[in-house]
């Protein structure tokens, strides 16, 4: 498993495609709080769209799945991954021995560790050009903020974990680059207008949209709980929490079986 | 006997399409098992199984005398080297990144290992050579899926094709490769291919696959025996050739036949002749076979198709 999470982390690295993703993030990060500037910066900060506008809604906005970098990230990983079933490369660890539940393993691992990682910089370094324009936020700092941003960072994290779930899963599945990003865009979108014409219905069911409520805040790609206040109670964190993780360890289980039921060509 | 690959009955079913119908091969320690056989007759497919890219439908195989339903197999497998149809090679990395991709997946730290393997194939001038493989020729690719193929000091290599898209001269030095390997490290190979000539100077065993069955397996000495060049002499009167025929001839190596004899192996027609004209005996035809691995497999697949 390690000669293997090597391998991996080796050929991410050295795919011209991963600096392709570095330079977008990169490029993401100044232009999106430039654009904010330019659209809210002119308005008076009494007007409402300037009041509500500061580096922590932007921050958390550039985590967004269906948005900027949180969209392009995942294609461009699935593009690195399914490389080694175009380039056949699989084959030579299947042939040498090595199990296939330690792939699917060592593929979720490195690119978990790439789409965070590429994910949190990113969001880090929208947050550091924002701060030159906006306030962090319309109250002082204190400490009781960084811990909610360190708290936010991680349940965002886990949002990542399920994407590279969901990616190792589908690269494995479909064996080809085109239909697994089809087919991520695909799942993107459908959950993505789900979660909006869900959260629109609550907003019309007043009083009786608890289940409304409960499937606005189990979908992954539009849960609006993390950064949306100033502390998490015990009920959005296990919104927040628990359908990540199921639905990663569900994805990396069907992978691993799937994954030793196909035939490789 | 010391078997590296035994199958039993191994099937692999596409929908309603046998690839492979019960097919059963042996090859032993040390073998260079020719594997022959038409275009989708299930060369691929039972290679696919053996080196687990595809499970099978029913039957069951050894390798290493471990069978593919032990958890051990997996062990087994680290003993095996395998280019399944075209090398598996990462396009966009030089020739000594992919070697260094397979050394990492195997475990290999030593760098040394990758200068041999890339001298054992002939292209140690690649060593130092930042070429992305995309822009090699394919024989070129076919050597660096051998060099791959050898960094885990496999003692069973599986190459499928692996002339195709050699020049000349890249089939000579594979062939004189696989030779040494099989010589000095004692490495057992099975080898596929469409070029019956080329595998009949290096397989020391056949097996002849056709429509998913394994027809025949026959060693090369077998193969020999059995196919021998021959010369068939029609003449006038049978009885004295049959006569005159042993004093040049082992008896062995006569095979009388209604019209004249049959004579196996390298033998003086001159001195027949003479000898056959001093007789009396009036020759009416006579006919040469060079007998090869290709009249062999016509043999048996032609028959085969033919039914």
């Amino acid at each position: 498993m390690t000669n293997l999470l090597k391998t991996d982390f080796k050929r991410i690295l050295k795919d011209r495609l991963f600096m392709i993703v570095c330079i977008i993030g990169g490029a993401f990060a100044l232009i999106t709080p430039l654009l904010y500037k330019l659209l809210f910066g002119a308005v008076d900060a009494d007007d409402m769209l300037g009041a509500f506008t500061s580096a922590k809604d932007i921050f958390f906005d550039s985590f967004l799945p269906s948005g900027n970098f949180g969209l392009v990230v995942p294609i461009l990983l699935l593009i690195i991954l399914s490389k080694d079933f175009s380039f056949g490369t699989i084959r030579n660890k299947i042939i040498i021995g090595k199990s296939r539940a330690s792939i699917f393993m060592s593929m979720f691992i490195s690119s978990t560790v790439f789409m965070c990682a590429t994910v949190l910089v990113h969001a880090l370094l929208t947050l550091f050009i924002s701060l030159i324009f906006f306030d962090y936020q319309a109250d002082p700092f204190t400490v009781g903020d960084f811990g909610y941003l360190l708290i936010s960072i991680l349940f965002e994290m886990l949002v990542y974990i399920f994407i590279s779930a969901l990616i190792s899963f589908l690269s494995i599945f479909m064996k080809n680059v085109g239909l697994s990003i089809v087919m991520y865009i695909a799942i993107n979108f459908i959950l993505s207008i789900a979660g909006s014409i869900v959260s629109v219905a609550a907003m019309f069911a007043e009083g009786e949209s608890a289940v409304l409520e409960f499937f606005m805040n189990i979908n992954i790609f539009t849960s609006s709980l993390i950064g949306a206040s100033n502390s998490y109670i015990f009920k959005d964190i296990m919104y927040i929490v628990l359908p990540p993780i199921i639905g990663s360890a569900l994805l990396v289980t069907f992978g691993i079986l799937a994954f030793k039921k196909k035939d490789i060509k | 006997m010391e078997y590296v690959l035994r199958t039993f009955a191994l099937s692999k079913k596409y929908k309603n399409h046998y690839a492979l119908n019960q097919a059963s091969m042996n090859i032993q320690k040390g073998d260079i098992y020719g594997f022959v056989g038409e275009n989708g007759s299930g060369k691929t497919t039972i290679i696919r199984l053996i080196t687990g890219l595809i499970s099978a439908t029913s039957g069951c195989y050894e390798l290493f005398g471990v069978s593919n339903n032990s958890p051990d197999i997996l062990k087994a497998r680290r003993k095996v080297g395998a280019i399944v149809e075209t090398p598996s090679i990462y396009q966009n990395m030089s020739a000594r990144d992919n070697l260094k991709m397979q050394c990492d997946i195997i475990g290999i730290k030593d760098e040394n290992k990758i200068k041999e393997a890339l001298f054992d194939v002939g292209l140690i001038e690649l060593y130092d050579n930042p070429k992305k493989v995309g822009n090699f020729s394919l024989g070129m690719r076919q050597r660096l899926g051998i060099a791959m193929a050898l960094l885990g000091e496999p003692e069973f290599l599986i190459l499928d094709e692996p002339m195709n898209g050699l020049d000349p001269a890249g089939i000579v030095e594979v062939r004189e490769l696989i030779i040494k390997l099989n010589r000095e490290k004692n490495i057992t190979f099975l080898i596929s291919s469409h070029i019956l000539t080329e595998l009949a100077l290096v397989a020391t065993k056949y097996g002849i696959i056709s429509k998913g069955h394994i027809v025949r397996e026959i060693s090369a000495e077998e193969l020999r025996h059995e196919f021998r060049k021959s010369t068939v002499i029609e003449v006038n009167d049978p009885y004295k050739l049959s006569q005159i025929l042993p004093s040049f001839v082992s008896f062995k190596d006569i095979s009388l036949l209604p019209t004249g004899a049959k004579i196996f192996g390298d033998i003086d027609l001159n001195l027949i002749f003479e000898a056959v004209i001093k007789a009396g005996i009036t020759i009416i035809s006579v006919n040469c076979n060079e007998a090869n691995i290709e009249d062999f497999y016509l043999s048996i697949a032609g028959g085969i198709h033919h039914d």
